[in-house]
């Protein structure tokens, strides 16, 4: 593996571009999650409208063996439907969430996805053959007249174009009051949680009429009722042990060994506020949005509003680093606040070796952290730089009076266009980053 | 609190009371994570329309300190938290009548909006593909077949880059390249819409001119009664569901009827493949 170059080592380019290039968004092709699978030989997105499009790299050609293989849609299907809940006459979206890859054990992929309510599990498989010379039915389907057959054969299995089949699985659904915000896989390859804004289910991937509640926040009386769960993940190595962030800016860790029921933690994870910079927003921006453990099981990171931490699991009183996404931003909290980017969830990914990490911006910006070199780096997911392997320029945002030539004032930048979801692939320095409606891929500048 | 290890499906809380009335704001029905919000000064952010690019919200508390409030008139904080909070909260009849005020109000509104579209044919397109979700007041009649409930097998060529039926065979006519597919339409469900990612169209389009709109055919599995619950999911559980076996559930039912979609950019090697570049209608 290549080692995880941050901005002093790795040149970033533009690979490719996927979605519509035209200015209006239809609100179902909206992206709402990415996610590599394990080998990074996939890529799956889904959309407001529920469906998956999963991309696979071409295996890379022995003309151009530096050159890495392209994402070219491999399959898509619709995950999930619109529903309707008629009890609280309310509209669940089918929006998906999140999509987990499981770890592949044959040769069908499987992934989980959910939507606010359902989590679907999906079996993607290929069939690059069909049987031939049915005695029943023509080719085309239609039924023979029985007593045109005269003889009796054997059909035989023919090769055919390559088909991607997307089947559901198993359907876990009804287990959830309030929308389900994370999903993740463990570790035993058996089980796998759900969390909504105040519970967390376990489940096991083979059954699907009930789970096990782990975690329950909901009080007694709901008027008590300060924090919400915000993201969930499980340990990647310790099948026993997971985390849950909140709305308050902790986070969490339990062991399932402790106790049935997990609502009490086994570690809190809260750094002290700043008195410094107390203000009306201060509980808004340190509502946690995303939590991931790091590849080694380590540490953790977590994204709030305006910066990234990280977390080392032994340590619970504050993280061992901090960095600013976007701290210019913090005078603007007000204004932000008016047109709902306050509460915008931004995601975060480490890379494969856990030496960066990357989380999106606005203004189609994406920011890059080495933690190793202790640089950071923000790159513009624009269609002007999308010239195939043309490098990444580094963008700068002033904050000054004075402007630089190339540098962005804040008070241009477009908070409509937003990068949330961002993907390391797990093994090379491949990164999928989306804006609204459209799929970035950018690698680094291979020799 | 639940204290119990397991939760059985039967076990599903209904404590939440939430009015029956359907609301539909801008020709959207209300939904669980919409919360009115008393908007406040915008100020010149260039923020997306709201309804376009809604997303559901974060969830904190608002503390109100008197010294530090935002200049503007402070709104209902749009926060997850709040939106719980008000979906379980105890004052049903000021929210029913709240709620009443606002149907009122929207069904005035989708009126006069109406009115104001039919004097030009341009308008109406755009602004039905922006409000795909209009709806009746009338709820749809509940409970579909309960073999919906797991869904069917959706094949996809990657040579072709189309949705094929899936007992192997491609549809015909071939798709035409110079098609440029438009964004997801107001017909019913059940035919799957082409994402944007992929270069397919829509399959089933002569479905979308004949049928009237269906909103919801989708499975609805949020009955309250523990019978309907156990009826639901008694359709999962068919042998289709078991590993190994092969799952015939709606595998030749696609008849693709027209279909069309751009021609498969993966596998020249020219350097613009890659650009969804798809020209303006």
């Amino acid at each position: 593996m290549r080692p995880g170059g941050g901005s002093s080592d790795v040149q970033w380019c533009f690979s490719q571009v996927k979605g519509a290039m035209d200015d209006d968004v239809a609100e179902a092709d909206i992206i709402s999650t990415v996610e590599f699978n394990q080998s990074g030989e996939l890529l799956a997105t889904g959309d407001k409208g529920g469906r998956v499009v999963i991309f696979q790299q071409e295996p890379e050609s022995k003309n151009q063996p530096l050159r890495r293989g392209e994402y070219n849609v491999y399959s898509t299907f619709q995950s999930h439907e619109p529903e309707f809940d008629y009890l609280k006459s309310l509209e669940i979206e089918e929006k998906i969430n999140k999509i987990r890859w499981l770890p592949q054990k044959n040769a069908a992929h499987f992934l989980l996805s959910t939507n606010d309510k359902t989590i679907k599990l999906w079996k993607i498989s290929e069939r690059d053959k069909r049987p031939e010379g049915y005695n029943l039915k023509e080719e085309d389907g239609r039924y023979k007249d029985p007593n045109t057959i005269t003889a009796l054969r054997v059909p035989v299995l023919t090769p055919m174009d390559l088909m991607v089949e997307a089947s559901p699985r198993r359907v876990f659904a009804n287990a959830h009051t309030y929308h389900i915000n994370s999903i993740s896989i463990n570790s035993d390859c058996e089980t796998y949680l759900s969390a909504d804004d105040l519970r967390i289910n376990l489940w096991h991937q083979e059954i699907t009429d009930r789970s096990f509640n782990i975690v329950d926040i909901k009080p007694a009386n709901m008027e008590d009722l300060t924090e919400v769960i915000t993201a969930a993940e499980f340990h990647p190595n310790q099948c026993n042990t997971f985390v849950y962030s909140s709305s308050k800016g902790t986070i969490r860790m339990c062991d399932m060994r402790a106790s049935a029921l997990c609502d009490k933690h086994t570690k809190l994870f809260e750094e002290p506020e700043d008195p410094n910079n107390r203000s009306f927003f201060s509980e808004i921006i340190s509502s946690i949005s995303d939590v991931k453990f790091s590849n080694n099981g380590r540490y953790m990171m977590t994204r709030d509003y305006l910066s990234i931490k990280i977390w080392d699991l032994c340590m619970e009183t504050r993280p061992v680093e901090t960095y600013q996404v976007h701290e210019y931003l913090r005078s603007k909290l007000c204004s932000l606040y008016e047109n709902d980017c306050i509460f915008d969830k931004f995601e975060c990914c480490w890379n494969g070796n856990d030496s960066v990490v990357m989380t999106g911006s606005y203004n189609n910006f994406f920011r890059m952290f080495d933690r190793g070199y202790q640089q950071d780096v923000t790159y513009e997911a624009s269609r002007e730089n999308s010239r195939p392997r043309s490098i990444l320029k580094p963008r700068k945002i002033s904050t000054g009076g004075k402007r630089k030539k190339d540098e962005i004032s804040v008070d241009s930048l477009d908070f409509s266009k937003k990068i949330i979801h961002t993907a390391w692939h797990p093994l090379d320095n491949i990164i999928a980053v989306a804006t609204t409606n459209n799929l970035y891929i950018f690698q680094d500048k291979l020799n | 609190m639940n204290n119990s290890g397991v939760m059985p499906q039967e076990k599903m809380e209904l404590d939440l009371e939430i009015p029956s009335s359907l609301v539909q704001v801008d020709g959207h029905l209300r939904r669980s994570n919409s919360a009115p919000m008393i908007n406040g000064l915008s100020d010149n952010s260039q923020v997306f329309h709201r309804e376009v690019l809604r997303s559901r919200r974060n969830s904190t508390t608002v503390v109100n300190r008197p010294n530090m409030v935002p200049s503007s008139p402070i709104r209902v904080p749009s926060t997850r938290l709040h939106q719980i909070k008000q979906e379980e909260g105890v004052d049903v009849m000021n929210r029913e009548t709240a709620h009443e005020r606002e149907v009122q109000a929207a069904m005035q509104m989708s009126h006069s909006w109406e009115e104001s579209l039919s004097l030009s044919d341009n308008d109406l397109e755009k602004v039905a593909s922006s409000s795909p979700k209009r709806v009746d007041f009338v709820p749809v009649s509940p409970a579909p077949s309960p073999t919906r409930g797991i869904g069917k097998k959706q094949c996809f060529s990657p040579s072709l880059q189309i949705l094929v039926s899936c007992n192997g065979l491609t549809p015909s006519p071939i798709p035409s390249p110079t098609r440029r597919f438009s964004r997801r339409s107001q017909s019913p469900i059940n035919c799957i819409r082409a994402s944007i990612l992929g270069p397919m169209k829509r399959k089933g389009e002569m479905e979308t001119e004949s049928q009237p709109k269906r909103l919801f055919q989708g499975t609805t599995t949020m009955l309250s009664s523990d019978a309907s619950n156990l009826s639901d999911l008694s359709s999962c559980h068919s042998p289709d569901l078991l590993d190994g076996s092969l799952s015939s559930i709606g595998s030749s039912t696609d008849s693709p009827g027209k279909m069309e979609g751009v021609s498969p950019s993966s596998s020249s090697n020219s350097p613009f493949a890659s650009l969804q570049d798809l020209s303006p209608k």
